[in-house]
């Protein structure tokens, strides 16, 4: 080691050749005098001199900049530490929020920097703990052999994407040599290199490792490939938090998947079972056959406790989810169509046995019609059926059939829900009822393209005070009536959402522009006590009349006698219980506001708007 | 109040509650640690350059941290006494969840105090490992891995002085070896 400190030994000796060929380049002797050998040697004898000279240089260079690089600060850095360092730089930060815009570091740029850094990145296992696959990357293969053993034993998050946007037909000749190397050494010759057989391959290499999977990600365009993707992974997985599969293409069929077992899903248990830690499943248009209890799911049925077989709701939980556990934070349920999508006994049934779930997304089924099991839905006061999910905050009801959706609101007591959102439902009236029965404490919810009843909209509102995020998209039932009831206090003190910051009516043509406007400004704190002297003369008459029409049709009505029907005394004894209202003299300013879509808003009264509405969205299109 | 007494011989009058987010200071008020104390005593005595007050746990003691240079602990002191009373992380470091937390985000206050030039940001972070101050540890190492993002292995040999000592067969066996990697 040499120490920055020392004085280095000179490296430069000058020659006495090169001191005399400056003195004859001095000398102004004219060049006739000269002997053409002599000067011609004197030549030669300057550029070896140069040539040494600058070999010196170039030394004394590099020795100057390994003795700067010794006093590098980063050089007082552990290994420990620089390690430290590089999974910070490499690890995906959790958070849209981060301060840095970068993109993570790529652990190949870590390792051209020098021996010392990529010695570093070998020795450390979390930096090749995410292993990808996919026929697009001729060499994943061969990369997910390196990985799996550089990460030694830590946790490992595997994504097997082979979807249809790999292009699995174009990409299958170029698997590199190494790739069929690998392959062959594991299979016979014989067996041609497919996406088929590289999928096999990569269970194949990592099958020993299941155990430390902590994240499991399948993408695959065929159900047949899932299935026999999963029929491979039958150690039990410890460690696995995360389980996703996705089927992108679940009503065509690959040509043929044959490993062997062949694809069939009979008593397809992924894992055994044995998925202790699970806390996130999300499922996409995978599912198995409906079959009879059969011999494989009979020990399941006395491992459950239960002497007697599964019943369908069971087989259905099983097959469809078979990683289902007690720990379940997050549960996605995508894409079942026909037979295939589980009935409201069946899901809660399911639900039943994630009682901690915090997060549910039922997205893409066709709904249910009414017969077989769901007939006990018809009973409202089946108390059997209903169970409490106290955990549940996010709920998500998208193209999930209105029929289920209104069995499951009717059934799951849901006492700590925030998050609610109902898409693509037809009429979700019913919905509705039910919400505004159980009243949970939402912060948000978003309905769209969907039908209701407004006045039904209007009450389950103001069942729920504590909404801050309404949206409502694509839904021709917004109308004026619904503005106007958020306008002003129904009773005295007490207004509709009056803690909403967040407005979207994305798409919403039928509202008008006096009627947002009224809203805005009855909601900013400088109208509030003009608002409130106004309410201690109308605020009786208001929910008077509110209360009047509560027997009407519609919230248009109510909303026209608001507005055209002066003062009416009305006992408060006919009104309303109060569930969980607190007094409000003024309502929250209303902090954002979507009007996308909305072509009736022109343009200067957006400007308005933004004067009052910190940010104001109103684009024409979806982006 | 707790002495702590730096390598070039400055001593700092601090709070217990701040010295204590040092889980090394704290356990060695707390005597669970007299092996690291007497260590750094007899480096200090050593070198001369200290003079240790008789009873640890006492109000006049003086706690030796010979590794750590008067400026350096002033910064350290800073970041503790602005986190005073936050809740420490727990012990156990080896939870993947913890690690992945911690390896997230800046705050604004802490983005402001590390900007810093490198000596002292790595001064900072051996000061923070050698004291056992894990959220000042990952706002360190956050920082410096920030610096490396989007940056070529030049780029980075340059910002930290770092010379490239690989052969160019070597280097082209690293680059082979990532051809098609894209790093997930």
């Amino acid at each position: 080691m040499h120490s920055p400190r020392c004085v280095p030994t000179p490296l430069v000796t000058f020659s006495p050749y090169s001191q005399a060929a400056l003195s004859i380049l001095s000398q102004s002797r004219p060049p006739s005098s000269f002997d053409v050998p002599f000067l011609r040697a004197q030549l030669d004898r300057i550029e070896s001199t140069l040539s040494t000279l600058l070999d010196q240089r170039l030394l004394l260079t590099a020795r100057l900049s390994e003795a700067v690089a010794l006093t590098s600060p980063i050089r007082l850095l552990s290994s420990e530490l620089l390690s430290a360092i590089f999974i910070a730089a490499i690890l995906p930060s959790s958070s849209s929020s981060s301060s840095s815009t970068d993109p993570p570091a790529l652990l190949s740029t870590l390792m051209l920097v020098c021996k010392q850094w990529r010695d570093v990145c070998l020795c450390t296992p979390e930096l090749w703990s995410r292993i990808f696959i996919s026929p697009n990357e001729p060499d994943s293969l061969e990369r997910a052999r390196r990985r799996v053993i550089r990460s030694k034993v830590v946790p490992l998050d595997i994504v097997l994407d082979f979807s249809p946007r790999s292009s699995f037909g174009a990409q299958a000749s170029q698997i590199s040599y190494a790739s069929k190397q690998h392959l062959q050494s594991h299979f016979p010759q014989s067996q041609p290199v497919t996406p088929d057989y590289l999928l096999k391959s990569a269970l194949v290499l990592l099958r020993p490792t299941i155990q430390r999977w902590r994240t499991f990600t399948l993408l695959v365009p065929y159900r047949p490939q899932a299935t026999a993707a999963l029929q491979m992974c039958t150690s039990p997985a410890p460690l696995l938090e995360k389980l996703s599969i996705q089927v992108t293409n679940p009503m065509l069929h690959a040509s043929s998947v044959d490993w062997g077992a062949g694809a069939s899903t009979k008593g397809l248990i992924p894992f055994r079972g044995i998925t202790p830690r699970l806390q996130s499943c999300s499922i996409t248009s995978f599912w198995c056959e409906r079959q009879a209890p059969s011999d494989e799911l009979r020990p399941l049925a006395t491992a459950s406790s239960s002497p007697q077989l599964l019943s369908p709701p069971q087989i259905w939980t099983r097959m469809v989810f078979p990683g289902v556990n007690p720990s379940l934070r997050k549960l996605s349920l995508v894409g079942f169509w026909n037979d295939f999508a589980p009935d409201s006994t069946e899901m809660i049934q399911l639900l039943r046995q994630c009682p901690l779930l915090e997060e549910l997304h039922i997205r893409n089924m066709s709904d249910i019609d009414g017969n077989g099991n769901d007939a006990d839905f018809e009973s409202p006061n089946n108390g059997s059926l209903s169970i409490s999910m106290r955990y549940l905050r996010t709920l998500t009801f998208y193209y999930s059939g209105v029929t289920r959706t209104c069995a499951l609101l009717q059934h799951i007591h849901l006492p700590s829900l925030t998050y609610l959102e109902l898409s693509f439902l037809d009429n979700i009236t019913s919905c509705l009822k039910y919400l505004k029965d159980q009243a949970p404490p939402l912060q948000s919810l978003r309905i769209e393209a969907s039908l209701f009843n407004e006045l039904k909209l209007m009450r389950l509102l103001r069942q729920i005070p504590t909404i801050i995020n309404l949206e409502l998209v694509d839904v021709e039932d917004v109308s004026a009536h619904l503005l106007k009831g958020m306008s002003s206090p129904v009773q005295l003190n007490e207004w509709i959402l009056p803690s909403l910051s967040t407005l979207n009516l994305e798409g919403c043509t039928s509202v008008e522009w006096d009627d947002l406007k009224n809203l805005v400004e009855s909601r900013l704190p400088s109208s509030s006590a003009s608002s409130a002297a106004r309410t201690m003369s109308t605020t009786s008459s208001s929910y008077a009349l509110y209360t009047q029409s509560r027997h009407t049709s519609s919230a248009s009505q109510f909303a026209r006698t608001l507005t055209q029907t002066p003062y009416i005394s009305q006992s408060r004894a006919h009104y309303p219980p109060m569930i969980h209202q607190p007094p409000s003299l003024t309502p929250c300013k209303i902090a954002k506001l979507d009007l996308t879509r909305c072509s009736q808003i022109s343009r200067e009264r957006i400007q308005w708007l933004r004067m009052y509405v910190s940010e104001v969205a109103c684009k024409e299109d979806r982006l | 109040m707790v002495i702590l007494a730096t390598s070039d011989n400055e001593q700092f009058n601090v709070d217990k509650e701040v010295a204590e987010r040092s889980v090394l200071i704290k356990n060695m008020l707390e005597g669970e640690n007299p092996i690291a104390l007497a260590v750094a005593f007899v480096y200090m005595k050593l070198n001369g350059s200290f003079i240790r007050h008789e009873d640890v746990g006492e109000s006049d003691q003086s706690i030796p941290l010979p590794n750590i240079t008067s400026p350096v602990l002033k910064k350290v002191l800073e970041y503790c006494e602005h986190h005073r009373g936050e809740p420490l992380p727990s012990g156990d470091t080896d939870n993947a969840d913890d690690v992945r937390k911690r390896t997230t985000d800046i705050s604004e206050w802490d983005q402001k105090f590390i900007t810093v030039d490198q000596e002292m940001l790595f001064e900072i972070i051996l000061a923070a490992n050698y004291l056992d101050i894990k959220p000042l540890l990952d706002v360190g190492c956050k920082t410096v891995a920030n610096m490396i993002k989007g940056k070529t292995p030049e780029e980075i040999r340059k910002l930290f002085n770092i010379v490239n000592d690989f052969t160019p067969e070597e280097e082209a066996q690293i680059k082979k070896e990532n051809e098609w990697a894209e790093d997930r």
